[in-house]
């Protein structure tokens, strides 16, 4: 291969800009290391191998101080490799170990490890964080269904993981409030030292890792021609692509047992070069790793300041700050780029599994055992009779409390199962997505974040400031989405990025706020799962209004939706009115899920499963799946928030970590049909 | 009807009250024990204070582990497990039949409507002074006071607080004329998971029965809400030689993750063998009972064996 005398000097400089950058973020890392202890160059150099003997600064620095560079050099390296490796296997800026649902894998499997002490003889944690990175990035892998999938498939499908691997980890958290909840686990991250071993551990791991990068380089060149370019210069893309995604997942790893889940380093570093025009791997690889490092340095430095005169910061919240605005560039650039290719990829099969009367009858049967079965399980199981009593008004009082009780809550999960369901069923239907979800496009989580912030700034105006602060939220989500998406003619899969680069900063955002306001572990918990613990009549009837009111209106929507299937220039060569019709779908779907959240708080996956097991019952026209999604959203629901009140009783599992358990294998039954 | 009969109740339980407070020469068995239900522990502590075995606990097993009672003895007593603190479970609580629920705002405030409606319920600051400088010791006891003259026992309440300071005095004199030259002292807590510890500040409660053994306090940092401060191990070193006593939560704590490292050793209050961590149970924030043990705890570290 000859490489023109241009192409050199083009090099030369680009090694210079490294080079440059490189001192500037040594000079950063000294910084950190000398930050707030006075102590001269030659000390801090001096301490870096001992501890000078009687200085109780050289101690400081040796034992404290310096880990604690070293795990910010570590963490910031690995994630920024980690991201640059998943953005090349995928090609797909968006990948990264966050948004791929790698870096809460490995937190799940860590907690599981700490929450469970027999485990952590098995397995230590770094092993314990690798396994669940490569379980959580083989799953995103097989939903996505591999390097066919475009990158908004990838994207929501490691999303749709995330959610899941954090749920299971609050749950844990939930379970055993003393040892399980420690903030380091679920919170943004931290890079304290209590001694050198971390650090140096991760460093070791980190090495051979450089010489693996150094080899892939060229091949990751290669790959990003694209597929079947790279298949005719003879490479093997399944080797190549896997010992990447492989490697990345280890980086991972290694950066969440040092630190915690700190997001958006291994998002931001490598797009950020890619942004300035760097994009042959060998200078893409290093000069990411030195952002990478200077991002997160720089972070630490920023928690150092802070906690001189205030509360230790997690790391993650200068991160997320610099992070953020960067994500939603990148989703807007990356969605002016995209094809405008829909993916709905739902044949209708014109056959019925199902004669309609057997199919209503089931429905109706599935909701009502679910009900009952809500109502009778709880903390003491109460027989059917004692329920038939309650039902005539002859129960004695304390059953008829209990059962009160329980009759709100499932009323109250099965109206909030029906709005999710309908709020699915209309974002799928504009989006054209079958992963699209309220909580897939970022409605769901910015309600979750407006509700916080209301509850933080705002405590005088009550329980009903968070609930208009939470569909103001979902509302907002949903306008912003629409007015990047549809004001600029964007394709459903580039709006559905914008949401999802949303979802991921509103979800960390409200983590963020929860554990820097102050809050205790299991408040933020609580805070942080949508559970119906505490929900009243009014509610009820805020709901069931809401349901009402808004089915009409879905039921007229829904009708024209199978149209916007067919793209917008045929939708509206059949005169309809494209550009409503997708607004009214985007803000009723978030209308319906923001009620729910602003009632209960955050409950995914609802909204996600109803549609498609509607389908599986009766593929058709979307009208028709309105009141089979509805019923089964409704079921789904009571079926979840039963078992959370069972399972552990008396403690409770919220019914929104519940839904994204049971959630689980429903993944992988949409893979395996799709 | 049995519903009509736990009003009636309720209502002979004030009457009962009033009629306490008008004549109080009538002695204490008089009046009948009311059913409490404890969603903090503290309140847990409270009504044993006041000679009431709470009929449920929230979190029974961590309240028993953590106040030295036997979980066995407290359940044979009729104490029912309730859950978790945040969010206990309504139906375990509507079926402890309670005439009284104590809760604190912070976890509580929400359901506060449906505890109501299912007894009398109270709602305390606990350790949630936010950054007003209030003495939690005096609050502690101002509680334990009104629960006192709520439920008509106002004389053990006071039995109770004097007690306390009966021994708190007791411990103080001890420490005077014992060999402690330690005044100066920083009272820690080592959370979970983390490496990161809590110095208390000067009104909490732990700080102020030390304060009450004749102790000063070293720790001037602000406190940020529930009376402590969370500082980085880099602000040990700035203590200086006080007498630090620490509390671990839990088996994975930043005590036994900082005591690894050699600066540990290099601390000064370490060098001086002025640390000592309490490695029984110890639980700084209950009510009297706890907060004697944890004074007698102390006491029994400092004094020179």
């Amino acid at each position: 291969m000859t490489v023109s005398l241009r192409g050199e000097t083009w090099l030369v400089g680009r090694v210079l800009i490294v080079a440059i950058s490189a001192f500037g973020t040594l000079c950063l890392v000294y910084w950190h290391a000398a930050f707030g202890i006075g102590a001269p160059f030659s000390t801090i150099i001096g301490s870096i191998l001992a501890a000078p003997v009687d200085d109780p600064a050289g101690a400081l620095l040796h034992y404290l101080r310096l880990p604690r560079t070293l795990a910010a050099i570590v963490t910031g390296a690995c994630l920024a490799a980690a991201g640059t490796l998943f953005q090349a296997a995928t090609r797909n800026p968006l990948a990264s170990p966050g948004i791929l649902g790698v870096t809460a894998g490995a937190q799940l499997f860590v907690a599981l490890v700490t929450v469970v002490p027999a485990f952590a003889l098995i397995v230590p944690h770094t092993m314990a964080a690798t396994m669940g990175g490569l379980t959580a990035g083989c799953i995103t892998w097989m939903v996505s269904r591999g390097s066919g999938a475009g990158p908004v498939r990838i994207a929501l499908s490691g999303m749709a993981v995330s959610l899941m691997a954090g749920a299971a980890a609050a749950a844990l958290a939930l379970l055993d409030e003393s040892t399980g909840a420690s903030l380091h686990l679920w919170g943004g991250g931290s890079l304290v030292q209590a001694d050198w071993r971390a650090s140096i551990g991760a460093l070791i791991g980190f090495l051979p890792a450089i010489l693996l990068m150094l080899i892939l380089a060229r091949q990751l060149d290669i790959l990003a021609l694209g597929d079947d370019t790279a298949r005719m210069l003879g490479q093997n893309l399944f080797l190549v692509r896997g010992a990447a995604l492989v490697l990345g997942v280890w980086l991972s790893a290694l950066a969440v047992t040092l630190a915690g889940p700190v997001v958006f380093v291994g998002l931001v570093a490598p797009n950020l070069l890619r942004m300035a025009g760097v994009s042959r791997h060998i200078v893409l690889l290093p000069s990411a790793i030195i952002a990478g490092i200077a991002l997160t340095v720089g972070a630490d430095l920023l928690v150092l300041r802070l906690s001189a005169s205030t509360v230790e910061l997690p790391v993650g919240v200068p991160v997320a700050l610099v992070g953020a605005p960067v994500l939603v560039l990148l989703a807007w650039r990356h969605a002016g780029e995209s094809r405008a290719v829909t993916e709905f990829a739902d044949r209708y099969r014109m056959h019925h599994a199902l004669p309609k009367a057997s199919r209503v009858i089931f429905l109706f049967v599935l909701l009502a055992t679910a009900c009952l079965a809500g109502i009778m399980s709880g903390n003491d199981f109460i027989d059917f009779g004692s329920v038939g009593a309650f039902l005539t008004g002859s129960a004695a009082a304390d059953l008829h409390n209990i059962l009160e009780l329980r009759a709100l809550r499932v009323t109250g999960s099965a109206l909030g199962g029906a709005l999710l369901a309908l709020s699915g069923l209309l974002l799928q239907g504009v989006i054209r997505n079958p992963l699209a979800s309220p909580e897939l496009v970022g409605v769901t989580q910015t309600s979750g974040l407006f509700a916080v912030v209301a509850l933080l700034l705002f405590p005088e105006y009550g329980f009903l400031g968070v609930q208009a602060a939470a569909i103001a939220g979902g509302l907002g989500a949903a306008l912003l989405v629409a007015n990047l998406g549809l004001r600029s003619n964007l394709a459903p899969s580039a709006m559905a990025l914008i949401g999802l680069g949303l979802a991921a900063f509103a979800a960390s955002a409200a983590t963020t706020l929860v554990i820097g306001g102050g809050f205790q572990a299991s408040q933020a918990a609580t805070w942080l799962a949508g559970s119906t613990y505490g929900v009243n009549a009014t509610d009820l009837i805020i709901l069931t209004g809401a349901l009402f009111g808004i089915i009409p209106a879905a039921y007229l929507l829904l009708s024209v939706t199978d149209m916007l299937g067919f793209g917008r220039s045929k939708a509206s060569s059949l005169g309809l009115n494209v550009r409503m019709i997708e607004w009214a779908h985007l803000l009723i779907g978030a209308l319906c899920a923001s009620l729910v959240a602003a009632v209960f708080g955050p409950v995914s996956f609802v909204g996600l499963m109803a549609p498609h097991a509607a389908r599986l019952l009766n593929p058709g026209r979307q009208r028709d799946l309105l009141a089979a999604s509805m019923i089964i959203g409704a079921a789904l629901m009571v079926i979840a928030d039963g078992l959370g009140r069972t399972l552990f009783a008396p403690i409770e599992i919220p019914v929104g970590l519940m839904t994204a358990i049971i959630g689980a294998p429903f993944i992988l039954l949409i893979l395996r049909r799709a | 009807m049995n519903h009509l009969d736990r009003r009636k109740f309720l209502g002979s339980l004030c009457a009962a009250t009033c009629a306490y407070t008008l004549m109080s020469r009538i002695s204490q068995a008089a009046v009948p024990s009311p059913r409490i239900v404890a969603l903090e522990w503290r309140y847990a502590d409270h009504a044993r204070s006041l000679g009431v075995t709470p009929v449920g606990i929230a979190d029974l097993g961590e309240y028993a582990r953590q106040s030295s009672v036997d979980r066995k003895e407290l359940e044979a007593s009729g104490t029912v497990d309730l859950g978790r603190r945040q969010e206990p479970s309504m139906e375990a609580i509507i079926a402890a039949r309670p005439d009284l629920i104590l809760g604190v705002n912070f976890r509580h405030e929400r359901i506060l409507p449906q505890l109501s409606g299912i007894a009398d319920t109270v709602l305390y600051k606990y350790t949630q002074t936010g950054s007003d400088n209030v003495d939690q010791l005096a609050l502690m006891l101002d509680e334990l006071r009104e629960l006192g003259e709520k439920i008509g026992r106002a004389d053990a309440a006071r039995t109770a607080t004097v007690g306390l300071d009966d021994f708190l005095a007791k411990q103080s004199k001890k420490l005077a004329s014992g060999q402690v030259s330690a005044r100066r002292i920083v009272f820690a807590q080592f959370p979970s998971g983390v490496n990161n510890v809590r110095l208390f500040s000067s009104n909490s409660l732990p700080v102020q029965l030390l304060d009450r053994l004749g102790l000063v306090n070293a720790w001037t940092g602000r406190s940020e809400g529930f009376g402590f401060t969370t500082v980085g191990p880099e602000r040990l070193l700035v203590l200086g030689d006080v007498t630090f006593l620490g509390v671990a939560v839990g088996s994975d704590n930043s005590y036994t993750r900082l005591a690894k490292n050699p600066l540990w050793q290099s601390l000064p209050f370490v060098r001086s063998h002025k640390f000592h961590a309490l490695t029984d149970v110890v639980w700084p924030f209950g009510g009297v009972p706890a907060a004697q043990a944890f004074a007698g705890k102390v006491a029994e570290t400092l004094l020179p064996s």
